[in-house]
């Protein structure tokens, strides 16, 4: 959280980054009492320990809007993860995952013995494994058939296309800024993942379309316009909050925009 | 949308919507109260 997606670390720089976040866990600890999201005082007394604990970081690679930013996303996943309790998600006993389907590379056993192994480590990594076995893993962390396995929802939207209309034969405005609405509705809500390249009952459309109205006309030239496109309109530090990919799919290829919540209210556009 | 409109989205089950007018503050104000109060301060 305090590295991504930015910024890059020398070695020296990570382990006092990580020294400053296992003091930060320990200063959030100390705070956290019955009812605590109810309290305001409560409440500024941890948005506090977190400001205080993280200006020990490094002024080089945390600079001021860097260092804000990630006050906001700490205190932001303090208020998601801990609960009125006190207690944390990452306290829950969390039951050794069985992965389904190995990857090509690594056997069953041995990624079994690796999350094993990295879960009492590392609380987000827990965190997801557990959100996993509860059915609710966050759409970033789904595969792409996992994502088409099921219909369009508050999380999860399918565009065929982002710039050229398929009906209409032209480029049309009118998509892209669907494209705007879609990302600015997921950082105010709880974030979600756009498909591009998909039509919006699952079928496959692929981004070739697109690609012959962006330069240069392949993927990288796509990710270019629409990261230049969702920060005209809604700002460079909502396009922060979001993460493009072209991904192969089913011998096309189609874009994955993975958006986080905000920690501010975003895209009045 | 049109030029000077200034459209609050939100996510609505399968669809992207605009948040009604009537509703907008308190909504920011649940979802985001520290901003609302540096908002009103």
């Amino acid at each position: 959280m305090l590295t991504k997606p930015d910024p890059t670390l020398t070695d020296d720089e990570q382990e006092l980054v990580k020294g400053v976040a296992k003091r930060l866990l320990a200063h959030v600890h100390e705070r956290l009492v019955l009812d605590w999201r109810h309290k305001a005082e409560t409440m500024a007394d941890v948005r506090v320990a977190i400001r205080d604990v993280l200006d020990e970081l490094p002024a080089e690679p945390y600079p001021r809007p860097v260092y804000d930013a990630k006050v906001q996303v700490v205190f932001d996943h303090v208020c998601t993860v801990y609960g009125d309790d006190g207690a944390s998600v990452y306290e829950e006993a969390v039951p050794v995952p069985t992965p389904e389907a190995p990857s090509a590379s690594l056997s069953v056993d041995e990624i079994t013995d690796s999350v094993v192994r990295k879960i009492p480590s590392d609380a987000e990594f827990a965190e997801l494994v557990a959100q996993h076995l509860r059915g609710e893993a966050p759409t970033f962390a789904r595969s792409i058939d996992e994502l088409l396995d099921n219909d369009e929802d508050d999380a999860v939207e399918f565009k065929s296309t982002a710039r050229w209309d398929v009906r209409e034969e032209r480029r049309n405005p009118a998509l892209e800024d669907a494209i705007v609405k879609t990302v600015a509705a997921f950082l105010n809500c709880e974030g979600g993942t756009l498909l591009i390249g998909i039509g919006p009952d699952g079928s496959l459309v692929g981004l070739e379309l697109d690609y012959a109205h962006v330069k240069p006309a392949n993927g990288d030239g796509f990710v270019n316009w629409l990261t230049t496109h969702l920060s005209n309109a809604l700002g460079a530090a909502s396009v922060m909050r979001t993460r493009a990919r072209i991904v192969p799919h089913a011998g096309a290829e189609i874009c994955r925009l993975d958006v986080a919540r905000s920690s501010r209210p975003s895209g009045r556009i | 949308m049109s030029k000077g409109d200034r459209v609050f989205f939100v996510r609505m089950n399968n669809s992207s919507r605009p948040m009604p007018n009537g509703e907008l503050d308190a909504y920011l104000a649940d979802r985001w109260p520290s901003a609302s109060e540096l908002a009103q301060a």
